[in-house]
């Protein structure tokens, strides 16, 4: 990264403390009896940055606020507090056409290409969209860079992807088309909400590799969201892994598998299936399974499931601190 | 439209065995096969179904409606959808047990409470309904029925693709438990290949529509025969090893409506030879193992 000055900072986001709580509705008698209101923490107060050409991995399981971190950040929804920092500039705030000018710059692929597409729209349409309402490219123009960009996610020959609809393809070619109409823009971060965990075990490694293409080429940033900690491994610079709001453990992908040291992240990583009869693993096997997002335990909100719980961590919430260089970890146990 | 075809292989008692596959292999529809549930205008057009030598196919529907439930059954994918949402789990299963044994209510509900233990729910959650329970449970709930009568065969289709990977986990040590106890044996169906090799002693893995290897799982990984096997098991990432490249399949899977001619893998196949692109191969035994491959047969 020494190409960059030292005016361009060489982080691209930056998140601080944020927050996201969904009130939910109250039953009749609770209106009339309680005042009361209960939420959904479903992000509650995490921090984390992502720099220039890098990808972070958010992994979790469902319910721990990956996804929901996800749209945060590209201000899809408002945070209920905390401060997004996104190229030296600070978007928590920014609202209608300044939003919209920002969206050029941060891209979404989502996990379902049967639904993430417009049915109705041709994929040389879907993916020229984003270079219209930019404004970035125009008639013989943007269909040129459409073309360039079907070459690039491997749907070839371009003239003949170019007018087909998303129904005459297969999950591994939409998931290629929406690749496609994300990096059209280029991008400086995509958030990619779980990008293959619908794609045939076949062709998911083929994805993740256009996905590391884009990043070579353009030196983008993703956040990576998903529940498979072996993808994770496979893309990722650095993990974090969330549980019930709050990032537990975050280091790069080495220090995460060989050096594990959260309880949630070791039973995590034991409980990834690994194609060998013969694995001779440490098991770690937690009981019950993750509660609710509206009654968080007291104290550290894993110990009612924590095998290496000591009294504190009834009691106080543990911080996430750096334990050694670049990996955090939020246990009393460090 | 040939969804599963020419594909046989058999189970022993107590073993589990895994069907791996991508979407549209056949699998599922194998599994309602083997129950006579295929729903219709799909049909079974040939073959046999032997359960302890019975022939299932030979059976009429009324004999059929006994063996499911007291001989085979079957956990899916998604418990919220084959539970009943406005009944108290408890009933859910007593009512099962009255229909297809004689108990009476009493002894249904003190059964149905031993049950409920045996799967690791605790007992006062009788009287839950199923969205008071978490998605583990649900499927805790689910196996609890399919074992209720002590089947010989449960068929447990994707039981786990939609839970976390740590209750995931829970849930196929309690089919390890239950087989252990109880002898069952299991058919688990599963698109994670990685899963199934841990878990199963035997794999067949099925592409379109065809059983193209079984064997046990030592087998598969140490040596895999069939080509489809050996590029799947390149292409699926394994995080005890260090620095792997996964490499991608190349193509896409076969459309069942239009085939290709001859070995369903062939398109996609590295090592295709002249004759995979005009004739299928035989389902051939080598050396013990099952493989459906020019590469190991006589042309």
């Amino acid at each position: 990264m020494l190409a960059i000055s030292g005016a361009v900072s060489k982080v691209i986001v930056e998140v601080k403390n944020l927050k996201k709580y969904f009130p939910v509705a109250k039953t009749f008698l609770e209106r009339l009896f309680s005042r009361e209101e209960k939420y959904v923490k479903a992000v509650d107060g995490i921090s984390f940055n992502i720099l220039r050409g890098e990808i972070l991995s958010l992994v979790g399981e469902s319910g721990s606020g990956k996804t929901t971190t996800g749209k945060l950040v590209l201000r899809l929804i408002d945070p209920t507090d905390g401060r997004i920092i996104f190229d030296g500039k600070d978007i928590t705030d920014l609202r209608g056409e300044e939003l919209r000018v920002l969206r050029k710059d941060m891209q979404i692929i989502y996990q379902d290409p049967y639904a993430s597409l417009n049915p109705r729209m041709t994929v040389g349409d879907s993916i020229k969209d984003p270079l219209i309402i930019h404004d970035l490219a125009s008639g013989n123009e943007a269909k040129e860079l459409v073309y360039e960009m079907l070459e690039k996610v491997g749907l070839t020959p371009p003239e003949y992807f170019y007018n087909r609809y998303p129904r005459h393809l297969s999950g591994g070619q939409r998931q290629r088309v929406a690749i496609a109409r994300a990096m059209i823009t280029k991008p400086k971060l995509v958030v990619a909400d779980e990008p293959v965990s619908m794609i045939d075990v076949s062709l998911r490694a083929s994805i993740l590799d256009l996905m590391l293409d884009f990043r070579r080429e353009l030196n983008l940033s993703y956040l990576f969201i998903t529940h498979d900690l072996a993808v994770a491994k496979y893309i990722s610079d650095r993990i974090a892994i969330m549980y019930l709001g709050k990032i537990v453990e975050m280091g790069s992908t080495r220090e995460i598998f060989t050096n594990p040291l959260h309880p949630y992240t070791k039973a995590l990583l034991s409980a990834i299936p690994v194609p060998n009869p013969e694995s001779r693993r440490e098991r770690i096997k937690l009981p019950g399974e993750i509660p609710s997002a509206i009654e968080i335990p007291s104290g550290c909100r894993f110990h009612p499931r924590c095998p290496s719980k000591i009294d504190i961590c009834i009691k106080e919430e543990p911080e996430l601190r750096e334990i050694r260089k670049d990996h955090y970890v939020a246990c009393h146990l460090y | 439209m040939k969804a599963v075809n020419d594909v046989s292989f058999s189970i022993d008692k107590s073993e589990i065995v895994g069907l791996v596959g991508e979407s549209g292999c056949g699998k599922s529809t194998l599994a309602f096969a083997i129950m006579r549930l295929v729903p219709p205008p799909g049909k079974i057009v040939g073959g046999k179904i032997l359960l302890d030598n019975i022939n299932l196919l030979d059976l009429s529907e009324d004999d059929m409606r006994k063996i499911r439930g007291a001989k085979i059954s079957m956990v899916f994918q998604d418990p919220m959808t084959s539970l009943d949402p406005l009944m108290r789990i408890g009933d859910q299963i007593v009512e099962m047990l009255i229909t297809h044994t004689n108990m009476s209510k009493d002894e249904a509900r003190d059964y149905t409470m031993q049950l409920l233990e045996l799967v690791g729910i605790k007992k006062d959650r009788f009287k839950d309904y199923p969205h008071q329970l978490s998605g583990g449970m649900r499927q805790r709930v689910m196996i609890a029925m399919a074992i209720a009568l002590r089947p010989k065969l449960v068929i447990a289709d994707e039981p786990t693709t939609a839970l976390d990977v740590i209750v995931q986990e829970q849930i196929m040590d309690l089919f390890k438990e239950l087989r252990e106890k109880f002898g069952t044996s299991i058919l688990l169906i599963s698109h994670d290949i990685a899963l199934i090799l841990e878990v199963a002693d035997k794999v067949g893995v099925m592409y379109g529509g065809h059983l193209m290897e079984f064997s046990s799982s030592l087998d598969i990984v140490k040596d895999p025969l069939h080509p489809y096997t050996r590029e799947l098991l390149k292409a699926i990432p394994n995080v005890e090893l260090e620095d792997q490249k996964l490499v991608s399949i190349p193509g896409n899977p076969p459309d069942l409506l239009n085939p290709p001619k001859g070995c369903m893998f062939h398109p996609r196949c590295p090592l295709a030879m002249d004759i995979c692109k005009e004739k299928e191969p035989k389902t051939t035994i080598v050396n013990g193992r099952i493989v459906k491959c020019w590469l190991y047969q006589e042309r």
